[in-house]
C-alpha cells in the first residue's frame, strides 16, 4: 500500500460513514488532485467507494458538487489494510470535518 | 474581487483541456466534478488571503492534468488487453480458415503429377500462401498467449516479491537500503538482456526454419511446375532440397524445445519462489532474531 493510499484511508476511516468531497479530501489528506482522483476512481472501480451527486447545491448559485462516501466493504478493506502498516509509520491525516450530516 | 474572475477562467480552461483527453462518457462528468470544486475553493474563507485560495484553484485544475493521465492509463491497459483479445480472435479465426483453404486446395495441387496446367500451378500457389499464412497467424495466437502469460506472471511474481521486501524488512527506508534503483535497474537490465538474448536465438531459429521450408517447397514442387519440360535437376538438387527440409524440421523440433525448456524454467523458479519462506525481519543489532 502506498503512502498516498494510506492517508487517503485514513482519512475516510476517521468517519467511516461520513461524505467527502473531493477538495475536503485534498485538505484533510493532504493529497495533490493529480493523485487524489485516480485513486479515488480505482477504489470506486474496486466497489469500496461510491459517490453521489449533491441532488442541490448547498450554497445557492454554486454547481452541485460530487460526494464519495466509503461502503461497508470497502471500511472493512479499509482497516484490514492499515491494520497491516506499523502503528508508528501510519500517516496521520489532518482534522478533516467530513460531510456526515451535511448534505 | 479583482482576482476571483480571471482565477476562475484560468483554472475552469486548464480543466477544460484536460478534460480533452478523457473518453467522451467521462469527461462531461469530470468536467462538472471538478468545476464544482473549483467554485468551492475560490469560495472557501478559511484560506486567507485570498490570493491563496486562488493560487489554490489554479494548482486544482493544473494538477487534473496529471489525474487525467493516471484515469486514461487505467483505462488504456484495459483497452489494450481487450485490443490483444480482439487481434488472438481475429488471427485464430484467420488461421482457421486459412487451414481450411489449405485442406480444400490441397488434392488439387496433387493433380500436378499429372497436369501442368496454370491453374495447378495458381492452385499450388494459393496452397503455399494459406499455409504459410495459417502458421503466421498460429504463431501470432500463440506469441499474443504466451506474451499475455509470461506478463501475467511476471507481474505477479513482482508483485509478490514487493510484498515480502516490504514485510520481511520493515517498509520504505529499509527498502531503499535493501537495493535502491540502481539495483533494481542493474537487476531489470540483466534480466531483458538475457531474455532478448533467447528472444534473438529464437527469432533466428524461426527464421532459418522458414527459409529452409520455403526453399525445400520451391525446388520441389514449384520450379517443376513453372519449367515442367526441363529435365530433373539430378540427385544432387533432391539431397539438397531433403537437407533443407531436415534443417527446417530440425530448427522447429529446437524452438518447440526453447519454448518447453523456457516455460518449465520459469514456472519451476516461480513455484520456488511460492513455497520459500519470505526472509524474516532482522532486529537493531542487524541479527535475525532466534
Amino acid at each position: 500500500m502506498t503512502r498516498p493510499l494510506e492517508r487517503l484511508l485514513c482519512t475516510l476511516l476517521a468517519d467511516p460513514a461520513g461524505r467527502w468531497h473531493g477538495y475536503e479530501l485534498m485538505k484533510a489528506a493532504k493529497l495533490a488532485s493529480g493523485t487524489l482522483y485516480p485513486m479515488l476512481a480505482r477504489l470506486q472501480e474496486q466497489g469500496l467507494v461510491t459517490s453521489e451527486w449533491e441532488p442541490a447545491p448547498a450554497v445557492a448559485g454554486r454547481p452541485p458538487r460530487k460526494y464519495y462516501r466509503l461502503t461497508g466493504e470497502g471500511a472493512r478493506v479499509a482497516r484490514r489494510l492499515l491494520a497491516r502498516v506499523p502503528r508508528q509509520a501510519r500517516a496521520r491525516p489532518a482534522p478533516g470535518p467530513g460531510l456526515a450530516g451535511s448534505s | 474581487m479583482t482576482g476571483r474572475g480571471p482565477a476562475l477562467r484560468l483554472a475552469s480552461a486548464l480543466i477544460g483541456r484536460a478534460c480533452r483527453r478523457l473518453p467522451e462518457g467521462a469527461r462531461e462528468d469530470r468536467r462538472r466534478e471538478w468545476e464544482a470544486e473549483l467554485a468551492a475553493i475560490l469560495d472557501d474563507r478559511a484560506t486567507r488571503p485570498p490570493i491563496r485560495r486562488y493560487a489554490r484553484a489554479v494548482r486544482f485544475a493544473a494538477g487534473q492534468r496529471r489525474a487525467v493521465r493516471r484515469l486514461t492509463r487505467l483505462t488504456g491497459v484495459r483497452r489494450l488487453r481487450a485490443v490483444t483479445v480482439r487481434a488472438a480472435v481475429v488471427a485464430a479465426a484467420a488461421a482457421a480458415v486459412l487451414f481450411i483453404t489449405a485442406i480444400a486446395l490441397s488434392p488439387a495441387a496433387s493433380h500436378a503429377e499429372y497436369d501442368s496446367s496454370p491453374i495447378v500451378a495458381a492452385d499450388i500457389w494459393a496452397l503455399f500462401l494459406a499455409v504459410w499464412a495459417a502458421l503466421a497467424c498460429t504463431a501470432l495466437v500463440t506469441g499474443l498467449g504466451l506474451a499475455s502469460t509470461v506478463g501475467w506472471f511476471w507481474n505477479r511474481n513482482r508483485n509478490r516479491n514487493r510484498k515480502r521486501r516490504r514485510a520481511g524488512t520493515g517498509g520504505r527506508g529499509a527498502r531503499a537500503g535493501w537495493g535502491g534503483a540502481g539495483h533494481r535497474l542493474a537487476q531489470a537490465t540483466r534480466l531483458a538482456w538475457r531474455k532478448a538474448r533467447t528472444a534473438r536465438g529464437a527469432a533466428a531459429i524461426f527464421v532459418t526454419a522458414v527459409v529452409c521450408f520455403t526453399a525445400t517447397l520451391t525446388a520441389t514442387v514449384v520450379v517443376p511446375q513453372l519449367a515442367p519440360d526441363e529435365p530433373s535437376p539430378g540427385p544432387l538438387f533432391g539431397l539438397l532440397a531433403f537437407a533443407g527440409m531436415v534443417t527446417g524440421l530440425a530448427c522447429l523440433t529446437l524452438l518447440a524445445g526453447l519454448a518447453v525448456t523456457g516455460t518449465a524454467t520459469w514456472l519451476w523458479r516461480l513455484a520456488r519462489h511460492a513455497t520459500r519462506p519470505p526472509p524474516r525481519p532482522k532486529n537493531h543489532t542487524g541479527q535475525q532474531p532466534g
